[in-house]
């Protein structure tokens, strides 16, 4: 009976060896929308990711990352709660957003397609985001670029539902660094 | 009709210039004075506040080709009568017009950048931004703009004033040589 008291140690072990933690001051996530025809930039400030990556084994991988919407900061006060509002990220009904990958498939070196399901604004599309993913000991960088279609969310509603002021196309790009978790 | 400035009265290009800047003053104020009314998250708002800019920069252009065509070119003297007092007044209003022309549409370029907010210039070129978004320069600047539009706006009943005075006390023709093109 003893030597059950081992068995969540072996487990916790085991699954720890491909976990890890966000490294909140190092990573970035940023997009860029064009306003009357410039682009500004964008980020969110408050997000968290669960995490297992292991490079022998990238068909274990998984990624549930969680934005909290109301962190979005544009430089500009006005321009944030604007888009904090209905017809934009709606962040009283939809406070968060959600990735949640289904497959990293392997693409050379330290590329990888990561697939998954994307939620904003209570709607969920499959997108692929292309990474890349290096390991240095007990650190992780993963970085990629995905350009996304904000008509595909509903981010936009009304008056601004033409690209007139505020473009379609947004790319979306992420800086992830983490710590290998103990 | 000429088209440069002589002795005797300015030409075709100065007094296009002149009417031009009064009618983009006058359209930009007005947007300037209505738009900070509008919703202040709404594409129509963007739309209004970015022709207010167009506006804005080509005010500065237009400036700057009447620098240019001023300094280069010769110019009517005013008119014998005028009293010293009269001239030295005159001089101050346009140069101070001048010097607002510049300072206006600087200021609110500065108070747009500082929101983060490009310039699109009519659609046809985005400009570059002078300096970085800076939130906390923003209502400063914002302000700044708004005081050195209405000096320019005071200054331009001056000017009104006094080519009133001119056409209706002095019986001179200040007025109509702004109007008529030099033909000599």
């Amino acid at each position: 009976m003893r030597h059950l008291a081992l068995i969540p140690l072996l487990l916790a072990f085991s699954a720890s060896a491909a976990e890890w933690r966000v490294d909140h001051e190092a990573s970035r996530i940023t997009f860029t929308f064009t306003q009357m025809g410039a682009a500004v930039e964008g980020t969110f400030e408050r997000f968290d990711a669960a995490i297992t990556f292991d490079a022998d084994a990238p068909e274990d991988a998984s990624v549930t990352a969680t934005i909290e919407v109301d962190s979005l900061a544009t430089r500009n006060g006005e321009r944030d709660e604007g888009m904090k509002s209905a017809d934009w990220f709606d962040v009283a009904n939809h406070p968060t957003a959600t990735f949640v990958s289904k497959r990293f498939t392997p693409a050379g070196g330290d590329r990888y397609d990561v697939e998954g399901e994307l939620t904003i604004r209570g709607r969920t599309r499959s997108i692929v985001l292309p990474m890349t993913i290096s390991i240095d000991g007990d650190r992780a960088r993963a970085a990629g670029e995905a350009t996304l279609d904000r008509r595909d969310f509903g981010l936009g509603q009304g008056d601004w539902a033409g690209d007139t002021v505020i473009g379609f196309d947004v790319p979306v790009a992420l800086t992830i660094e983490a710590e290998r978790a103990p | 009709m000429r088209l440069a400035n002589s002795a005797h009265g300015w030409g075709l290009v100065h007094i296009v210039l002149h009417w031009a800047t009064a009618a983009l003053i006058g359209w930009a104020a007005w947007l300037g004075w209505t738009m900070t009314d509008l919703p202040r998250f709404d594409p129509a708002t963007f739309v209004t506040y970015n022709l207010h800019k167009s506006l804005g920069v080509t005010i500065l252009l237009l400036a700057a080709l009447r620098l240019v065509w001023r300094v280069s070119r010769k110019r009517p003297a005013p008119p014998p009568a005028m009293r010293p007092i009269e001239r030295r007044l005159a001089g101050v209003t346009h140069a101070s017009l001048f010097a607002l022309l510049f300072l206006v549409p600087v200021l609110g370029w500065l108070t747009t950048a500082a929101a983060d907010v490009p310039v699109d210039w009519f659609g046809l070129v985005v400009l570059p931004q002078p300096i970085d978004a800076a939130e906390p320069w923003r209502e400063w600047l914002e302000d700044a703009h708004w005081l050195a539009a209405m000096l320019l706006l005071a200054l331009v009943a001056l000017h009104v004033a006094g080519a009133l005075k001119h056409q209706l006390i002095d019986g001179d023709d200040v007025l109509r040589r702004m109007i008529v093109p030099t033909r000599e």
